[in-house]
């Protein structure tokens, strides 16, 4: 007995070293972003290194704040991820329904050729994609952003959406109806409610995944209209030097809000993907 | 009672007309204002939108539209659009770019339509003319012209014993193996990066007297003896341990700041740091030279930007206009920190100071930095054999050999 827990002991201790470690391997890099957004200028490559600055400055932060595109680029961000999310879910839920709930000729060959397009590198999408939006005037908008974002997240929404309306038993959905629901009022009052975690994780994928997209956002936008945080950072980078300082204090800015927001919401998304492990 | 109404009915009715009128006056002036888009680098931000808003003052009838394009994606941006026939009028290029839209016959030709809008091509220097010509015909007005020299750490130099910069390969080999201690290496290469480190091959192919290809571009002549001692310059530094070890991963950028924070002794790069590194190295003591070479000054490739126009542009002769304009002399010299490509222009004197002489001197031996239509798809080839080469898994013949073979299967193609 004193032996099993001795062996439980070390290897929880174990445990709690390498997560230590996976902790600190994930926290430095952090760190050190955060000591670089501090430093002046004359700072930032000092040899040796050095986490605290000696001379700590804030003019980094006023840069990206007061003077940069930053702000104006993380509320196009929060816009384009909005509605990338908004339509892929709306699109992408249904589509998941459907392929989950009804059966019909090429319903297996249709869910999987929509993964093709996942296989397919973005280089080779974005040409095509910028004739399209050229031609319908959406290249340098917020709205031709999010479509082309949805060439990435809608794919695999739809998959991670039809996982786990598979999940939930048929048999519940069938008494809502037999008590009277129609099929719209038994997805909303039950299907929905049941699906939240899941939902949740499902557009905290699609959202990241446009807040972060970077190939396809370089060649459609253009202009302080459109222009997203990935492609914002860039204007700290000339042909002549790299203002270290203001990048890192940029990507602070950026980050921690959604940090901030997957803290408050990463009950649900580790859930949701749960959830979609069970059943696919 | 009466009359107040007919007063009104009249006021509502003038005030009506008045606003048709001038909803139509201004429509007709809208209509009458040509728009033309410009996209220019963010590091010529101020003085672009500076002139835009003079032009616009002289030019009411013209609309400047500016978008702000960086170095990571200005040319990815600009070939998709101008692929998909969706470019702005006039766009800032490095003169290098030029050729291969050119070839593709995507962009407007100048030589006519510049010269009826008072451009002087008589006035731009000519090998930077050169790099923007195809065929006799000029695709970009160049407005900055310029290659690399040496910065140097004079107090680093002193305390090894050196009060001038060697102008020869061997002697500042030596110099190198002196300064490199206590964590100081003499220089580092911008190997981590492909464009910068093809270049800085091509820089010592062309100081021993080689090329890149043969005449007529059907040959690679990177296999030359000249090519192997280039290679085996950067090869050597590293290994024998007074170039950084951290070569093979950084770019230019980082050898600026390397060397402003007194990493590097020395440092090879453009006559554009001048006044950045004044600005954000305050204590670094530093003074100029040319490169050296093979018993005397080395080669360096010349670049720099220009600007050309779309063939698929809306508004050729207006934006023509405002081009003449942005490439005045006057305006040429507000547009660049290291040199103008106008012959007027470098003779002004905030161009004469003694950190920029040596890049005058050095240009005397320069070579413009190659536009061969296949240069896209060499670069990457150069690319890999030079980090094998460093990272010792090939010896320099080897590599050297195997670029030229590629290089040749590229071009059989």
């Amino acid at each position: 007995m004193n032996r099993k827990k001795f062996y439980e002991h070390a290897l929880n201790i174990l445990i709690y070293l390498v997560l230590f470690l996976v902790l600190l391997i994930t926290i430095i890099p952090i760190g050190w972003v955060l000591s670089t957004s501090i430093k002046p200028t004359a700072e930032v490559f000092a040899n040796p290194p050095r986490w605290i600055p000696l001379k700590p400055t804030l003019s980094n932060y006023n840069n990206v704040l007061f003077e940069s595109s930053i702000p104006n680029a993380f509320k196009n961000s929060l816009l384009v991820g909005a509605m990338t999310t908004f339509i892929a879910l709306l699109l992408g839920g249904s589509a998941g329904y459907a392929f989950a709930r009804f059966s019909f000729r090429g319903s297996k060959v249709l869910s999987l050729f929509m993964l093709i397009s996942q296989m397919l590198p973005l280089t080779v999408l974005m040409i095509p994609l910028y004739y399209m939006e050229n031609e319908v005037g959406m290249v340098d908008t917020k709205l031709g952003l999010a479509v082309a974002h949805l060439v990435v997240s809608l794919p695999l929404v739809t998959w991670m959406a039809k996982g786990y309306f598979k999940g939930i038993p048929k048999e519940i959905e069938e008494a809502a109806i037999m008590d009277g629901c129609s099929t719209m009022q038994t997805i909303i009052k039950i299907v929905l409610p049941l699906l939240k975690p899941a939902l949740a994780a499902t557009g905290i994928y699609a959202f990241i995944s446009s807040w972060n997209e970077f190939a396809l956002a370089n060649v459609l936008t253009r202009s302080p209209r459109s222009i997203t945080v990935p492609i914002a950072l860039n204007e700290f980078s000339s042909f002549f030097k790299v203002d270290w300082g203001s990048t890192m204090a940029a990507a602070m800015v950026i980050t921690i809000p959604v940090i901030v927001v997957f803290m408050m919401v990463q009950k649900q998304f580790v859930e949701g993907l749960a959830a979609g492990a069970v059943k696919g | 009672m009466k009359n107040w109404k007919s007063m009104a009915k009249k006021a509502a009715t003038g005030f009506f007309g008045a606003a048709v009128l001038t909803g139509i006056m201004g429509s007709a002036a809208a209509a009458e204002q040509t728009t033309i888009e410009w996209w220019t680098p963010n590091w010529d931000e101020v003085e672009s939108r500076e002139m835009a808003a003079e032009f616009e003052a002289e030019n009411p009838d013209i609309k400047v539209d500016l978008v702000i394009t960086d170095w990571d994606t200005y040319k990815s941006k600009i070939t998709t659009a101008i692929s998909a026939k969706n470019a702005p009028e006039l766009f800032t290029i490095l003169l290098t770019d030029v050729a291969p839209f050119a070839k593709k016959d995507l962009l407007e030709p100048l030589r006519e339509l510049g010269s009826a809008a008072s451009i002087d091509f008589d006035d731009i220097l000519e090998p930077a003319l050169t790099i923007t010509s195809l065929d006799g015909e000029i695709y970009g007005v160049p407005f900055r012209y310029d290659g690399s020299g040496i910065y140097y750490n004079v107090d680093l130099l002193s305390a090894a014993g050196y009060d001038e910069f060697p102008t020869d390969w061997d002697e500042m080999v030596e110099m190198s193996k002196a300064l490199t201690k206590d964590g100081v290496y003499a220089f580092a290469w911008p190997l981590g990066n492909q464009a910068n480190a093809a270049t800085r091959l091509v820089q010592q192919v062309y100081t021993y007297g080689g090329e890149i290809l043969n005449e007529d571009e059907t040959e690679c002549l990177l296999n030359s003896d000249e090519a192997k001692k280039a290679l085996n310059n950067i090869v050597s530094s590293i290994q024998e341990g007074y170039a950084s070890p951290s070569s093979a991963e950084i770019d230019n950028t980082k050898m600026r700041d390397m060397f402003g924070s007194g990493q590097l002794a020395f440092n090879f790069t453009g006559p554009f740091e001048v006044d950045t590194l004044k600005a954000d190295y305050p204590d670094l003591n530093f003074k100029t030279a040319v490169i050296p070479g093979d018993g005397g000054m080395g080669c360096t490739t010349a670049n720099g930007w220009c600007v050309s126009m779309a063939k698929n542009s809306e508004n050729k002769e207006a934006a023509a206009k405002f081009l003449a304009y942005i490439t005045t002399p006057e305006n040429q010299a507000r547009l660049t920190d290291s040199f103008p490509a106008s012959k007027t222009a470098v003779e002004y004197e905030q161009f004469a100071s003694e950190e920029l002489k040596p890049f005058t001197e050095q240009l005397n031996n320069s070579k413009a930095e190659p536009t061969y239509e296949n240069w896209a798809e060499m670069e990457p080839i150069i690319y890999n054999y030079i980090q094998s080469a460093v990272a010792g898994s090939m010896t320099v013949d080897e590599a050297c050999e195997a670029m030229a073979a590629d290089i040749n299967a590229l071009l059989a193609w």
